[in-house]
């Protein structure tokens, strides 16, 4: 049975994610290492539909496996000191949490006009500024997509928040 | 003198931004003529540091003038339908986006891979409360503004010394 892992959130919500072992070997066991993590997460500001963390704190070398540059809502990703340099934090990895679909986006509670998405639309891209762009290691996957974009409507909305991921045993 | 509008926020603070009537004669008139405007206020997820609302309701289009991609901190702008595809739609609903540049990292982004130039028509000086503000609501998260005409003489020539 795939190894899972489970994110609580400090205003209410959990969600169940499974690492993808197959695909992204090293990188699901240095993080699952790295667990219990408590840490503050965060709306992105440069790429779009996507909570993150800059501090779960591993082990080893991060390498590069699964390799995305467009998210997909539920994805579970890191990125490799390879890819991010430049905002790699010695003993640490990132982890971002892609929310979509598009017909689940949390803009559509906040605006008076609807969005109304087309094909044209992408939620999410991976990068490392705000021009360059990078691609990150896919770990894990949330399955549960309606509560997950409950959840990063709340912190879109209201700001950073406590999280806590942990094994589930 | 340059038309001025007063931005006031619900957790705090309050600024003051002078219309670019040289520059964005159009855009700045639209906007007036918009005033008072109540909205809600967000971060940006793509554009790095601007805080936006998509939420004013104006009587006319927004042209394309003093075309910017690369805000300066401090820029107070809005995009013309013709941009990217959400706004056009927004402008087919009578509506149109409000952004405020507050930090030196920023691009205007229809989407997360779209560009924009945006119509650069007012500017805030009060940069340190500006930045305090943006990362206020960063960090904490959405804000109801409310912008109001400043049209007392003697309260600019005190503003602008």
């Amino acid at each position: 049975m795939a190894k899972m892992i489970k994110i609580n959130f400090e205003k209410g919500g959990e969600l169940v994610a499974t690492l993808l072992e197959d695909d992204a070997p090293v990188t699901c066991k240095l993080i699952w290492e790295a667990l219990p993590v408590s840490e503050k997460i965060l709306n992105t500001n440069i790429s779009g539909q996507c909570l993150f963390c800059d501090y779960i704190p591993i082990s080893g070398n991060l390498p590069t496996e699964n390799l995305r540059h467009f998210g997909k809502g539920g994805d579970v990703a890191t990125i490799s000191p390879i890819e991010y340099i430049e905002n790699t934090i010695k003993g640490y990895a990132p982890i971002y949490i892609v929310y979509g679909p598009k017909t689940l986006s949390p803009h559509q509670d906040l605006h008076k006009t609807p969005i109304k998405y087309d094909d044209d639309t992408v939620i999410h891209r991976f990068k490392k500024t705000l021009m360059e762009t990078c691609r990150a290691n896919i770990f894990a996957k949330i399955d549960d997509l309606e509560t997950l974009n409950e959840i990063a409507a709340r912190i879109r909305y209201n700001g950073m928040e406590g999280f806590t991921v942990a094994r589930l045993q | 003198m340059p038309k001025r509008m007063k931005i006031t926020f619900e957790k705090g603070g309050e600024l003051e931004a002078e219309f670019l009537e040289d520059k964005a004669p159009v855009t700045s008139r639209i906007f007036w003529k918009a005033l008072p405007i109540d909205a809600t206020m967000i971060h940006c997820m793509s554009a790095g540091h601007e805080t936006y609302t998509d939420d004013i309701r104006v009587s006319e289009p927004i042209p394309e003038e003093n075309l910017v991609h690369a805000g300066k901190v401090g820029d107070v702008a809005t995009v013309s339908g013709r941009q990217t595809t959400y706004l056009t739609q927004l402008e087919a609903d009578g509506m149109t986006t409000l952004c405020f540049v507050y930090g030196p990292d920023q691009r205007f982004m229809g989407t997360n891979v779209q560009t924009n130039r945006a119509t650069v028509f007012a500017t805030i000086r009060d940069l340190k409360k500006l930045r305090e503000i943006g990362h206020r609501m960063r960090i904490h998260g959405k804000e109801k503004v409310k912008m109001i005409p400043i049209e007392d003489k003697s309260e600019a020539a005190k503003w602008r010394k």
